[in-house]
């Protein structure tokens, strides 16, 4: 730009005037700028500066831009005025645009400024070079103008009456009135009655001043009803005597009018501002040829601001060829249709080479059928067509996804109320329907105990431009005239003034899915009672529902986990590889049993058992998982801390320095320690596997098997010796223990074996055991020895206590009564008593005599004195002593013997053949008498002594020699048990021997034999 | 004139122990085991039976059992004596309902005196 281009700046606030100057140095304007605020500041600029471009804030501390506008307008200043404005008020912008500004610049996109500038400019120099194309217009017309006013004008002359004297013949031509017509009334007559006043009131300004001409407006009738609208003069001639009268000229501008009012309403109609500032508005003389742009030929499309001519081919030349043929016909049909209005939306080549989607609205102006006029504005709409597209593609593509899985997709044109259907409305529900429907298809298949709260629902989210998406379950009539349960998906897509023109959503039957959500509701009401924590995911994991088990165990409510995975309770102790052979077999949809380690809320780990059943609808489709996790934590540590002493034994097992080998349930080595390798040689990979007994000597077989069977029933074995030959060739004696080996079930596995080599031991212990023989032998003669005296000490004193006790007692009651008694006894009374006395004492003699002639016996103290004794005579005459003692028997006496003397001890006889006797009187108290029978051979004499009492029981005849052995069937028969003992003493003093045969109550029967020369 | 029946097997006892009580002016008659004692009261109803334990035939234990049996001779205070005298046959003694027990060898003052606190009862 060569010329110096003078700003004059209308602005207060210097640093924004500083801002605009930056911005104009930067754009490479040559510019000098006049820096005004003031009212006669601005007057002064104009007339004395003489800018080329005007740039005007709005807002002045004593002044505003549409007063600046105002003193352009009455200073007729034609340069380009531009509104650099802070405001964003729509309504002071339009208001300033409106009163003649030709471009507004927002202060924070000063940007644009220079080439707003430069346009303006470009704009003002076509401006110039049209006025002076019309100039020229015009003066060329005025040649002509009396001709075409003469065809095209009425011209009347009416009287001072408003009587008709003469008129143009185009008045019938265009009012349809003949002259014949028009006599009848005055000119009112014909005239609008809105009208009539106005007119009045130009006429009688034209009747006060002659010779001055009136302008006026107004409706006239035409013969055929419709009203024309007239513009004409008024002029007064009266005075003019040439003329006598008022001359009026008129013309019909109706189709102006009209096009004026169309202009007046499509302005009110769309808001001008944006119109006026964004789109492209032309008008198109269709006759003519020729079309008139606004500035957004320019600013949208980068066209320079010109008339143009030949529009048929200019048209061609921008519009999109894919779009001209359809755009031509439109037209045409518009025409033909005589259409006051046309929209259409094409494509446009901007000089950039680009094409920009228009959406272009036109009125149309016609000259009876032929068109004469389009007047149109052209909005850049590529942004919006864009994002339809955008959004058309994605619905397409969510249709086919959608319609693929099932669900029935629909696209809701919310401007005109229809609905297109996916493919899965008929699949899904069974209706068919074929293009646009009404809406009112879809709210008479909804329940009705669900229509209102779903149409409340989505008018609500239409209304909210907040929201976009929204979702709905209801229940959904099919065509079988059954319910479905839905769950509908929408999106709603807003123009960009945020009001709802369109929905687009997906319908999915979800009947079986709530009929098993409905059983699972049952089963819940069982699982959220069960102390396991189960979690119910749907097919892609996503959790439903948890019981109040998980809560327990996890610590999240249901609220915090549903629609999430479970993936949040792994932790850093999880193991991968588990999550991930899980995650393969879920996507198998197969069963999955695994042990884990999982995260509470709190962060607590812990051992989770965890099963996962996948569920199936009838369909075999998968529908739901259901997880149940159970707490081993203690369980775990539990078999942590058993295998770690499971590792410790083992160790302890393999080390021990002693043989220790296992053995399973079939008999086959599980275990082979060092200590087992060395003594037996063979090594463990030798004996594994292979079976125990193999390795023993076959005689042994049998045996070791009911050990070890008997093992492998529970029984533990202890100390079992075992022969062994080692691989060397080695004998060996093991000694084992075998202890059960049990599984937790208590099951037995098998053995284990813990041993001992014996070999030394053994071969120490037979010397050893012959010498303990021995040994044990001599302790158990002296034990049996000492048992013997204690059993006869302990007899003794038994036996001696009650024997005592009765001859003492006597002796006691019989001192007592002497000494009571004593003076009222007579001599031989009080000797009577006295000899009583005796006789006890004498018979505890006998007692005694008897223990000490046993004592003595016992100690090997007594020594026989061996003299002849008159053996026949002796024995009768202790019979006659024994039987006078007793008062309740006799004694019979056979003697048959060849000799009368033998060699013994006197006392020794006494002692055998009294006790003999006694017993034999004793022990048959229902008797009385008693048997004796002496007899002899060439050496020994025989005495037999026989009762017929209670004799002697079987199993006492071995013991009745005994010291203080009694028989069992002495009842209380006084005794000692020391008679047969001192007999069988005698009897083996005088080398002779004692045998007895007896039978219960029948008798016992004593046989003594001596020898005749005892020495 | 109390009535008083002694049942002992040993002679020299039965003798010297029913001229004893003789002498305190009770009318005593003896017997030698369990079955004379019970033939003996077919005919003669004593104030008080005075028993050694052991005898042959029928010992004291028994002839204490078949006293309860007959109402008449159950209401008989019966005094045991015994030479085996530990603290079970006592109890034994008393429990078959011995009204006393005493030990042999038996002293002649305790003997009278519990003789006489018995029938004086």
């Amino acid at each position: 730009m060569e010329k110096l281009l003078k700003i004059l700046l209308l602005e207060d606030s210097e640093s924004d005037a500083g801002l605009i100057q930056r911005e104009l140095k930067k754009g490479n304007l040559n510019f000098t700028a006049k820096l005004v605020d003031t009212k006669e500041e601005f007057e002064n600029a104009i007339k004395n500066f003489n800018p080329d471009v005007i740039l005007a804030d709005h807002s002045l501390p004593s002044f505003n831009s549409l007063g600046a506008l105002e003193i352009v307008r009455e200073l007729k200043i034609t340069v380009p005025f531009i509104l650099v404005t802070s405001t964003t008020s729509e309504e002071i912008t339009a208001s300033v645009m409106k009163a003649g500004a030709w471009d507004y610049i927002l202060k924070d996109r000063m940007s644009r400024l220079p080439m707003a500038i430069e346009s303006a400019m470009e704009k003002w120099k076509l401006e110039k070079e049209k006025e002076k194309y019309l100039e020229q217009l015009t003066r060329n017309e005025r040649k002509f103008r009396g001709i075409i006013e003469n065809s095209y004008d009425i011209v009347s002359l009416l009287t001072k009456n408003s009587e008709s004297l003469y008129r143009s013949p185009s008045s019938e031509r265009i009012t349809g009135w003949t002259d014949e017509d028009q006599k009848h009334g005055s000119a009112f007559e014909m005239t609008h009655p809105e009208d009539i006043e106005t007119l009045k009131k130009v006429v009688k300004k034209t009747y006060e001043n002659p010779g001055i001409s009136f302008p006026v407006s107004f409706r006239t009738r035409h013969k055929n009803g419709n009203y024309l609208w007239i513009e004409g003069v008024i002029t007064n001639m009266l005075h003019d005597e040439a003329i006598n009268g008022i001359i009026t000229n008129y013309r019909d501008v109706t189709e102006r009018k009209k096009l004026n009012d169309l202009l007046k309403e499509y302005n009110d109609r769309h808001e001008i501002v944006s119109k006026a500032t964004n789109d492209a508005i032309w008008d198109w003389n269709i006759e003519e040829d020729h079309e008139v742009w606004n500035h957004g030929m320019e600013s949208l499309f980068g066209y320079p601001i010109r008339e143009m001519h030949d529009i048929k081919n200019w048209q061609k030349s921008k519009i999109y060829p894919g779009d001209y043929e359809r755009i031509q016909q439109e037209i045409e049909t518009a025409f033909t249709e005589k259409a006051e209005n046309w929209t259409s939306r094409y494509k446009f080549l901007c000089s950039s080479g680009n094409y920009k989607h228009v959406l272009d609205r036109a009125y149309i102006l016609y000259n009876g059928d032929k068109p004469l006029r389009m007047i149109g504005a052209m909005q850049d709409i590529t942004e919006q067509v864009i994002s339809e597209q955008m959004v058309l593609s994605l619905i397409e593509r969510y249709e086919i996804v959608l319609d693929t899985i099932g669900n029935a997709v629909w696209d809701w044109d919310l401007t005109d109320d229809t609905t297109v259907w996916g493919k899965g409305l008929s699949r899904l529900f069974g209706y068919q329907v074929e293009g646009n429907v009404t809406n009112t298809f879809w709210n008479e298949k909804i329940h009705e105990d669900d229509l209102n709260r779903i149409l409340e629902f989505i008018n609500e989210v239409i209304n909210d431009p907040k929201k976009n998406r929204w979702e709905v379950e209801y229940r959904f009539r099919k065509s079988d005239g059954n319910y479905a349960f839905v769950h509908d998906m929408g999106t709603v897509i807003r123009d960009k003034n945020g009001k709802a023109v369109r929905m687009v959503g997906s319908m999915q039957d979800i009947t079986e899915r709530i009929r098993s959500i409905e059983e699972i509701k049952k089963l819940s009401l069982v699982a959220s009672k069960i102390s396991n924590a189960v979690i119910i995911a749907d097919q892609n994991g996503l959790i439903e529902w948890v019981n109040e088990g998980f809560t327990r165990l996890c610590g999240f409510q249901l609220t915090e986990v549903q629609g999430k995975t479970a993936s949040f309770l792994q932790g850093p102790e999880t193991d991968r590889a588990i999550i991930k052979r899980m995650s393969e077999r879920i996507k198998q949809h197969k069963f999955v049993s695994e042990e884990i380690v999982n995260y509470s809320k709190n962060g607590n780990k812990y051992w989770s058992k965890l099963d996962i059943t996948p569920i199936f609808n009838e369909h075999n489709e998968l529908t739901n998982f259901i997880s149940v996790q159970t707490d081993i934590t203690e369980l775990k540590q539990f078999e942590q801390s058993i295998t770690s002493i499971a590792r410790e034994l083992s160790g302890l097992i393999e080390y021990a320095n002693v043989p220790i080998f296992g053995i399973d349930r079939n008999g086959y080595i599980n275990e082979w320690n060092k200590t087992a390798t060395r003594l037996s040689g063979y090594s463990k990979n030798e004996v594994f596997g292979k079976k125990w007994i193999n390795f023993l000597d076959q005689k042994f077989h049998a045996k070791v098997q009911v050990v070890l069977d008997s093992a492998l029933e529970g029984n533990s074995v202890n100390n079992f010796e075992l022969p062994f030959v080692s691989k060397m060739g080695n004998q060996l004696t093991l000694l084992i223990s075998i202890s059960t080996r049990m599984d937790v079930n208590k099951k037995v596995m098998g053995v284990l074996c813990v041993g001992q080599d014996l070999t030394e031991l053994i071969q120490y212990r037979q010397g050893l055991e012959k010498l303990v023989a021995e040994r044990t032998q001599e302790l158990n003669e002296a034990l049996n020895k000492e048992k013997e005296l204690v059993e006869m000490k302990s007899k003794f004193v038994s036996i001696a206590s009650h024997e005592f006790r009765t001859p003492l007692s006597t002796i006691s009651l019989v001192s007592g009564f002497l000494s009571k008694h004593r003076e009222k006894l007579n001599q031989d009374e009080f000797n009577l008593k006295l000899a009583s006395i005796d006789k006890q004492v004498n018979h505890m003699t006998y007692l005694l005599d008897d223990i000490l002639m046993i004592g003595k016996s016992e100690a090997g103290k007594i020594q026989p004195l061996i003299k002849p004794v008159a053996i026949v005579q002796f024995i009768q005459q202790l019979c006659q002593e024994v039987e006078q003692n007793s008062k309740t028997h006799t004694i019979n006496v056979q003697e048959n013997c060849s000799i009368t003397e033998i060699n013994a001890d006197e006392k020794l006889l006494r002692n055998i053949v009294i006790n003999l006797l006694t017993n034999a009187i004793k022990f048959s108290p229902q008797e009385n008498s008693v048997f004796v029978r002496i007899s002899n051979s060439k050496e020994y004499l025989k005495l037999e002594v026989e009762d017929h009492g209670i004799g002697i029981v079987k199993e006492d005849i071995g013991t009745v020699f005994t010291s203080f052995n009694r028989g069992s069937n002495v009842g209380t028969i006084q005794g000692t048990g020391l008679g047969l003992s001192i007999v069988k003493k005698a009897v083996e003093l005088l080398h002779g021997d004692v045998t007895l045969t007896s039978e219960v109550n029948r008798g016992t029967s004593f046989t003594i034999t001596l020898p005749l020369h005892s020495t | 004139m109390k009535k008083i029946l002694l049942v002992e097997d040993t002679a020299e006892v039965l003798e010297i122990l029913s001229d004893l009580l003789r002498m305190e002016g009770y009318h005593i008659q003896g017997s030698i085991n369990g079955i004379d004692a019970l033939n003996r009261l077919a005919s003669f109803f004593p104030d008080l039976i005075i028993t050694d334990l052991r005898m042959p035939i029928m010992d004291g234990f028994a002839l204490l059992e078949e006293l309860k049996k007959t109402k008449a001779l159950a209401m008989i205070p019966v005094l045991v004596f015994s030479a085996n005298a530990t603290p079970e046959i006592e109890e034994k003694s008393l429990k078959l309902g011995a009204a006393g027990f005493l030990k042999k060898p038996i002293n002649t003052d305790i003997l009278i005196e519990t003789v006489k606190t018995i029938l004086e009862v």
